[in-house]
């Protein structure tokens, strides 16, 4: 077939002008996420704090969750940088990666924009070649920006040797997923199926370097991430696991670009299975609805904050030797001497899990307004569902699932620190910590489905301000940030078990917030007219 | 006579634009009332209102009597809403939805479920997102069809479909008609709204320009400018260079 790659520049044109914002932020965030914790980690630990450091860290189930302890006689800021940071930096690069393939390639397709284009004498490879060639050109800027950054910031034993080196990781791991990704665009059947054997495979690949690691680590040179973190920057600097990665990352895209040139447009490779031919009967109502949208992340949801709080809790029976050695931590816990250390740190933990469990129940609260501006609400309004009772469908599952969710996290983590400690944390003062949070997630639910009454087109705004409650929880309490900023969100009224005491009244007061915050969304929410955007 | 639809001097505005002006037309029992114009003439937007779905600024929009805003659900109970453009969601299957759509109005008919599904020659197992245009909107019309209602609404419905389908959709308008159903049927097919209404409303920028039977129309339009229309194109040609001349 000849021509495949015709009118590919022209397309790279429009596929990086579609992309100057979304992967402009995603590059300048990472970037400066990636950069900005450099200069800062050798202050924040003294010498005695980093032995301690690193006996935490050789602890099994931390290099299960963070991988192999690097550099651990001469443990200095580069080394600790490399030690903590790089794997969550590439796991934020896959996600960036796999969502950019799939958002210019199959996603296109689905939507039927790439018909109109492949009409166009435009070659069958041109879209997916110019969707992985602005990958090639986003990963490189990201690798550049962050390299340059790091060396610029000018830190002890960070050089221009090992920024080049971690630039390079930074790429070719992106690629890897790119390609990835544009493989699992043709075997699927869809831009979800896609994104989501993607993931698959990122978190195998996770899996099986976390076995390697612990075990036989021949094993975690079969994960990319595994060979991107063996590459040792700024302590051994090898470059042979990039040249290994980008091999991978070739012939994988190989292989997507052949089965892309074979496939029908529409099709892939893996069989949609036949559905039902009706509805079971709990699809019936606007409820039952709502319960087969929210299903499955709700499932999945739930497992990952059992498994988040299961991994807690492994790490608690090592927890105190390290934050009575670490001044940083003792900030950060807001250590007193009158309680458990452990204790402590499960309170911290416990807020820390309450932001990530916001993450799913705001996207349930927000579903209605998607699928308002998608225009399937319209469908089920013009049934005789009422508007009062739509919305109920949604705030339902998403207050239902923060007691769920803060219940998954506490068990998590009793089962799994009652199996490290000596003297475990009795489940009830674990459940108390955590559900104790629920009142600040509620009113963060209300202000959600307030926004959708009240401000739909700007309903995104609850996330700048969850942006801002988690700024004031963790990074404001280092600096010292003024009393009105905390007082703004409402996690500030949440007292820190076991220090505070249990006192109902806030914890009243915000709940009522909540409801009223609810119940205003509803009238809103009655009153307005429905969007097409 | 009975009015299942009623709309008096409804105005529509969206901040400064205004897309509905001073509309009035009614739908009588066993009535077809056939609603034409061209793009953004403010078609959907009426709809949209009788729906509930948007609120009127002024004037009233009267269902069965009932207020279109206020009494939205009780009112939905009895109508059937079939989009011009269906958007469904991708997971589900084509019968799922159509169960779901019935089941939220009410009552259910397995039998004219299963013979619309085998009339419309729709696969009832495949996920949604992977039905064609034309696909999507037979398990709207399905959904519609296989519901016990009074008043069908119908946005562009047959937008997608072949001509062997159109003939099955025009069948089974004239079987609810028969029944004493009321329908209010916006279209651009002029054909179809040729053969299957018995009064037509033609609306231009917000404004209902005239409504009548077909011929009244035409003797309207003989009447103004002496030159009496052949057919529904010139008709309609006609009220769009009159509309666009103001």
């Amino acid at each position: 077939m000849r021509g495949n790659f015709d009118h590919s520049v022209d397309l790279i044109r429009f596929v990086l002008r579609r992309e100057r914002v979304i992967s402009a932020l995603w590059i300048v965030l990472l970037a400066v996420f990636a950069v900005s914790l450099a200069p800062g980690m050798g202050d924040m630990f003294d010498m005695e704090a980093r032995e301690a450091l690193v006996q935490t860290l050789e602890n099994p189930a931390m290099i299960s969750m963070m991988g192999p302890v690097f550099g651990a006689d001469n443990f200095d800021t580069a080394a600790m940088y490399w030690v903590t940071m790089p794997l969550w930096i590439i796991i934020a690069v896959a996600v960036m990666n796999i969502f950019l393939v799939v958002r210019h390639t199959r996603a296109d397709e689905e939507k039927g924009r790439s018909e109109v284009v492949r009409s166009l004498p435009v070659g069958r490879l041109a879209n997916l070649h110019a969707a992985m060639i602005t990958a090639v050109i986003v990963n490189a800027l990201l690798g550049a920006m962050t390299g340059a950054g790091i060396v610029a910031a000018g830190v002890e034993g960070m050089g221009f040797a090992g920024s080049a080196l971690y630039a390079a990781v930074i790429f070719a791991s992106g690629m890897f997923f790119a390609a990835a990704a544009a493989l699992f665009c043709q075997l699927s059947h869809s831009p979800r199926g896609a994104a989501g054997y993607s993931f698959a495979v990122l978190g195998v690949l996770y899996m099986i370097r976390a076995v390697g690691d612990v075990g036989n680590e021949t094993i975690s040179y079969f994960s990319v991430l595994g060979l991107a973190q063996r590459t040792q920057a700024y302590i051994e600097n090898h470059w042979w696991p990039v040249w290994l990665i980008l091999l991978q990352a070739a012939a994988i895209a190989a292989v997507a670009y052949k089965l892309n040139a074979v496939r029908d447009m529409g099709q892939g490779f893996i069989p949609a299975r036949p559905g039902r031919k009706d509805a079971p009967k709990s699809l019936g109502t606007a409820f039952g609805l709502s319960w087969r949208l929210l299903r499955t992340p709700m499932i999945v949801w739930l497992g990952v904050m059992f498994i988040l709080g299961a991994s807690y809790g492994s790490i608690l029976g090592d927890i105190e030797v390290f934050i009575n050695d670490s001044p940083f931590y003792q900030t950060i816990v807001q250590v007193s001497p009158d309680f458990p250390v452990t204790e402590m740190f499960a309170s911290m933990v416990n807020s820390m899990m309450a932001f990530f469990c916001l993450i799913p129940l705001l996207i349930f609260a927000l579903k209605p307004r998607s699928e308002e501006s998608d225009g399937r609400a319209e469908g089920v309004l013009s049934r005789s569902v009422s508007r009062v009772k739509y919305l109920t469908g949604y705030a339902v599952w998403a207050f239902g699932a923060s007691v769920l969710f803060q219940v998954a996290t506490a068990v998590g983590l009793y089962i799994s620190a009652a199996a490290v400690m000596e003297e475990p944390i009795p489940l009830g003062v674990l459940l108390r910590a955590n559900l104790v949070y629920l009142p600040a997630l509620w009113v963060m639910i209300g202000f959600a489905i307030l926004l959708i009454g009240w401000l739909p087109k700007a309903a995104a705004v609850i996330w700048g301000y969850y942006a801002l409650g988690f700024f004031t929880s963790f990074i404001g309490r280092v600096l010292d940030l003024p009393e009105w900023l905390n007082a703004a969100t409402p996690f500030d009224y949440i007292p820190q078990l076991p220090v505070d005491d249990v006192s109902i009244l806030p914890l009243a007061v915000l709940t009522a917030i909540a409801a009223a915050l609810t119940a205003a969304g509803f009238v809103f929410y009655r009153r307005r007219d429905m969007l097409t955007v | 006579m009975t009015h299942t639809l009623e709309i008096g001097g409804l105005t529509k505005r969206f901040g400064k634009f205004t897309a509905l002006n001073d509309i009035s037309l009614r739908v009588a029992e066993g009535e077809v009332f056939g609603y034409i114009g061209p793009n953004g003439a403010g078609k959907t937007t009426t709809i949209r209102v009788l729906l509930g779905i948007l609120q009127a600024t002024g004037g009233s929009a009267k269902v069965f009597g009932l207020d279109a805003w206020k009494d939205a659900v009780e009112i939905h109970r009895r109508i059937a809403y079939v989009p011009g453009d269906v958007n469904l969601w991708p997971n589900l299957t084509g019968g799922e939805v159509i169960d779901l759509f019935v089941r939220l109005r009410g009552r259910h008919d397995r039998a004219k479920r299963e013979m619309l599904l085998e009339r419309f020659d729709l696969d009832p197992s495949k996920k949604c997102r992977t039905y064609s245009k034309g696909n999507r909107q037979k398990v709207a019309l399905v959904a519609a069809f296989a519901s016990d209602a009074d008043l069908f609404i119908l946005d562009e419905p047959t937008s997608g479909l072949d001509p062997l389908m159109m003939e099955i959709f025009v069948e089974q308008v004239l079987e609810l008609k028969n029944s004493g159903k009321g329908i209010f049927l916006s279209s651009h097919i002029l054909s179809e709204v040729e053969r299957l209404c018995d009064r037509v409303g033609i609306i231009m920028k917000g404004r209902l320009l005239k409504t009548g039977t077909l011929d009244e129309l035409k003797q309207s339009a003989a009447a103004e400018d002496g030159k009496l229309p052949a057919t529904m194109e010139e008709l309609f040609m006609r009220y769009y260079k009159v509309s666009e001349a103001v």
